[in-house]
């Protein structure tokens, strides 16, 4: 095609220019991550496998172990709930058994995911669980609120995995099932 | 050598300087089509980067909000090792950082991640 440099030509590419600018805006963009994110179920495990040194430190006794499995429902009207189940193992001691469960709010802004809570509920699983509960509930509520209640950048990593950048260089990578969806159900 | 134009030599170039297309149109046309490609390329940059795992690059080192591909055998071997071990199923990919008293494993299956927190550095696991 010989180029003219017409009116048409300038704005045949104008348009096409147009749209691609504004494809490569919302790629890059909180509105499609929301989109990816929002109405799923990420579920992710965790485990420390050495002293924990804030839990030893908040609950005034050494953690040698702390495992959890986690459930984070993002949904689509910004509401959001995580789920743990909980094994804090103290120095050859017992393993208590807790589920907690933190019911907020969630926003993305700036490449940043942003928790806050407003309910908080610890359940005690064993009977280890229920005497921490006993003697250090305040300070357990303390640290959940504290890792919930921050803002995080956010990576998508594929299709099915989001990564969340902690403090420092920490690394929270939480994985999507296909059939984990939300999915509406019709009235 | 002829050096007289015929009558319509001379009306054709007449005719195409009068409708040549003004500097200002073929800058606004270039400057499109300079813009058209490097918004196309930086679309497809993030498309890639977002839709799949780079299949080659099974560890990646994190650091400070980027990815880094490692490229170290024996580190992704003793890795794998350490997680059948564990018997964690089939990874998909490893994310490795580091902070100063602590480094971080992320296990990434197709279906599950197990994110680790380990005390020391990394090469006291893998020596």
């Amino acid at each position: 095609m010989r180029l003219h440099y017409s009116n048409q030509q300038l704005g045949i590419l104008a348009i096409v220019l147009v749209i691609a600018i504004g494809i490569s805006s919302w790629l890059d963009s909180d509105l499609r991550i929301q989109q990816r994110i929002a109405g799923k179920l990420w579920s992710y495990q965790r485990q420390t496998l050495s002293q924990s040194e804030l839990a030893s430190l908040i609950l005034s006794t050494p953690i040698e172990n702390w495992r959890e499995q986690g459930h984070l429902r993002l949904l689509s009207n910004g509401e959001a709930q995580l789920d743990i189940a909980v094994q804090l193992q103290e120095l050859q001691g017992p393993t208590a058994d807790l589920r907690i469960s933190i019911q907020g709010s969630w926003l993305l802004s700036d490449g940043f995911l942003i928790l806050k809570s407003s309910h908080y509920t610890a359940l005690p699983f064993n009977d280890s669980g229920k005497q921490l509960l006993a003697r250090h509930a305040q300070p357990l509520r303390d640290i959940w609120l504290t890792l919930f209640n921050r803002s995080r950048p956010i990576f998508l990593l594929d299709e099915r995995h989001i990564l969340l950048n902690n403090q420092g260089d920490s690394l929270w990578v939480l994985s999507t099932q296909k059939s984990a969806n939300i999915y509406r159900v019709a009235k | 050598m002829r050096v007289h134009l015929e009558q319509d030599e001379v009306s054709a170039l007449l005719e195409r300087q009068a409708f040549a297309p003004s500097r200002w149109r073929r800058v606004l046309f270039w400057l499109q089509i300079t813009l058209l490609v490097l918004s196309c390329g930086y679309g497809v940059h993030l498309y890639r980067q977002q839709s799949s795992p780079d299949p080659q690059a099974l560890l990646l080192r994190w650091q400070q909000g980027n990815k880094q591909v490692v490229d170290d055998p024996a580190l992704t071997r003793c890795l794998l090792a350490w997680g059948q071990a564990r018997q964690l199923p089939p990874a998909v990919q490893l994310v490795i950082s580091a902070t100063p008293d602590a480094w971080y494993l992320v296990w990434i299956s197709a279906e599950e991640s197990f994110n680790f927190s380990i005390k020391g550095h990394i090469q006291e696991l893998c020596r």
